[in-house]
Formats: structure tokens, sequence, C-alpha cells
């Protein structure tokens, strides 16, 4: 049972949090060119405030701001995929823009730390700029695999040609490696969920997923043949049961699907 | 009376070693373990990271991290190969999580 605080201290916290939680709704609409009104997100964010106050326990140790960002955050940027703005802006905007915005919109799933306000991080290094530089990497091609799943589900074939250049580097990957790009950006599982079916630590799935990204960041700079990355000792349980040996990747059975 | 002097103890005389351990006899019963009682509260463990400032995402960094999603797009998508549409919805994509990312400066 969690000890949660007084109705008349949750109240405090909402008038003390309120402009705060504004401030993330107003950031979520400036980033997508919305209104932040108009289409709903002072009111999700509101509510989200309302949620978190009403549920917090300062037994846990957790301040309220670490407590409640991410979900204020993921309330606003629902309400605005869900705003009549959003798809307003659809049809009017130019192309490369309103794929941009759907790009964005799912990076948050694949990276939720950044709802947290914070750049994916990285274990094997340090932090400072060094460690800024390798998370804009991994945000990067991370949007690149994205982008390439919305161009290989949406495009025409001719125009998909670009799309499946990427597509094709992702199919050198391991089966496993494959399957785990598939769950995550195609299915939208988290990697923390990924982890919880596949009956692993939590930090095994997000290593792999790291060490994946950085071998596609280098191979799509580099524009060489690399050896892709084996799979690491957390995951090799998975291997003949999650993953059949023989078997075709994923991602390179839904090339072949669309090429068919 | 000179007797009882005698009796007193002096001191520990050496020890001898150890030589062999008696084996240990069967276990015959455990005590059935109590039913454990309900969990009150589990902290929470909170984001386990390095107290890093530079992975936050403040509204003062974000022009320096602009300029480092253009310089690394522009790294990754050098090859020809690459499309400047695809390059542009990248590089745009980031920015734009980072916008909305981006916590005001305190």
């Amino acid at each position: 049972m969690s000890d949660t605080i007084s109705r008349e201290a949750s109240d405090e916290l909402i008038l003390e949090f309120k402009s705060w939680s504004e401030s993330i709704a107003k950031s979520v609409a400036r980033s997508w060119n919305l209104d932040w009104k108009l289409d709903g997100m002072d009111g999700a964010a509101y509510e989200a405030l309302i949620f978190c106050a009403r549920r917090f326990d300062p037994a846990r140790g957790v301040p309220f701001k670490g407590y409640a960002r991410k979900r204020i955050h993921e309330s606003a940027t629902e309400a605005a995929r869900r705003s009549r703005g959003w798809r307003r802006g659809a049809g009017t905007q130019k192309r490369t823009e309103r794929l941009a915005r759907e790009v964005s919109a799912e990076l948050f799933d694949v990276f939720p730390e950044l709802r947290s306000g914070f750049l994916p991080y990285d274990t094997s290094v340090d932090g400072g700029t060094q460690g800024q530089r390798i998370a804009i990497q991994q945000l990067l091609i991370g949007a690149s695999v994205i982008a390439t799943k919305k161009g290989v589900e949406a495009a025409l074939p001719d125009e998909a040609v670009d799309f499946k250049r990427m597509a094709s580097k992702l199919t050198i990957l391991h089966p496993l490696h494959q399957l785990l790009i598939y769950k995550v950006y195609w299915e939208g599982a988290s990697l923390r969920g990924l982890a919880g079916e596949w009956n692993t630590d939590e930090l095994n799935v997000i290593r792999e997923h790291t060490v994946i990204l950085k071998f596609l960041y280098k191979i799509v700079e580099e524009n060489q043949d690399t050896p892709p990355p084996k799979i690491r000792p957390g995951l090799r349980d998975l291997l003949g049961n999650v993953v059949i040996e023989g078997e075709v990747g994923k991602i390179e059975q839904i090339i072949q699907e669309r090429t068919k | 009376m000179s007797d009882e002097k005698d009796n007193k103890l002096k001191g520990i005389k050496e020890t001898r070693k150890s030589t062999q351990i008696d084996r240990t006899k069967e276990i015959s019963n455990v005590g059935k373990v109590d039913k454990v009682k309900q969990v009150k509260s589990v902290s929470s463990v909170g984001n386990i990271r390095k107290a890093d400032p530079a992975s936050a995402i403040t509204k003062a960094k974000l022009k320096s991290l602009y300029a480092m999603i253009d310089q690394e797009a522009d790294k990754l998508f050098s090859n020809a190969e690459n499309d400047e549409e695809k390059r542009e919805i990248v590089k745009n994509a980031v920015k734009m999580v980072l916008e909305s990312a981006a916590e005001d400066d305190e």
C-alpha cells in the first residue's frame, strides 16, 4: 500500500506546478506547430498533473517533478496527436514536415527518457559533450529506422527505393536483432516490455538496442560492409527459443513481401 | 591449603590442532516458514542514471544541440546514396523531439 499525501497537500502541489505543466504543454505544441489551447494540450497536461498529484507518494524519494514530468508530457503529446490541428496539418503541410512530425512522435516511444527531459543514456559513455553527440547519433539513426518503416509501408514502389536502401542495411542484422528492431519500431513495443516478453533483464535489451543503433550509424555513415554485431551474452539464451537458427529475419521477410 | 593453591588455573596450555570435523547429523525437521506478511510499500528505484547534467535537455542548450544535429546528420547522410528528403525528415524529427522535451532553465 502506498502512502499518498492528503487532499490538501495534493491541491497545493497542483497549484504550485500548474504553470510548470503548462510550460510542458506549450513546448509540445511549439515543436509541432500546434496551438496548445485550441488543440487541447492545456487540458491534457492539467489532467495529468491532477492524476500525479493525487497519487504522489513522497516516501518513494522521487521529487514531484521527476515523478510527474513523463506522464504530463505523454498526456500532452497524445492530445496533440488526436487534435484537429494534427489532422489539419496532415493535408496542408509539406510532405517532409508532416513525416518529420510523425517520426518525432514515434521517437518518444523508442526513447522514453526524452519525455523526462533527458537525452538517451549510454552506459558506456561518461557523459559530457561526447555523450551528447552519441545520443544525437542514436536519435538520428532511430529516426532513420522509423522513417524507413514509414517509407516501406507507405511509399509507392518507385518512391520506396531510398527507403529500401536503409531497410536492406537492417537485413544484415542477426535475425534476433531484426526481431528486436521489428518489435520496437514496427510493433511499438517498449524495450522494457520486450525484456519482459523475452523474460530477460531490461538492461540486456537496452544495451543490445544501443549496440544495434551504433552499428547502423556506422554502416550508413561509412557506406561499406561491416560484419553485424554478435548477440551479446545476456541474450544468447534466446537463440533457438525466440529465433530459430537459419530462420529468415523479420525485416528481411517484410522486404521480401513488399518486393514480390 | 597448599592443595587449593595447586588447583588454580595458571594459564591456557597449548591447544591441539583440530584434525577432523565430525560428520553432521541428518536434519530431522525444518520448522515451517511463517507466511510473509503483505509488503507495505516498495520504494521506487528512480532513474538509474549518472548525475550527468549534460544529458538534461534545457532550452538554453537547444541551439548547440541543433548545431550538433546538423553536423551529425551531414556526416550520416554524406553519401550520395542517401536522399535529401530523408535527411530533412530525420533532422527535423530529432529537432522536434528536443524542442518538445526541453525543460525551462531554472
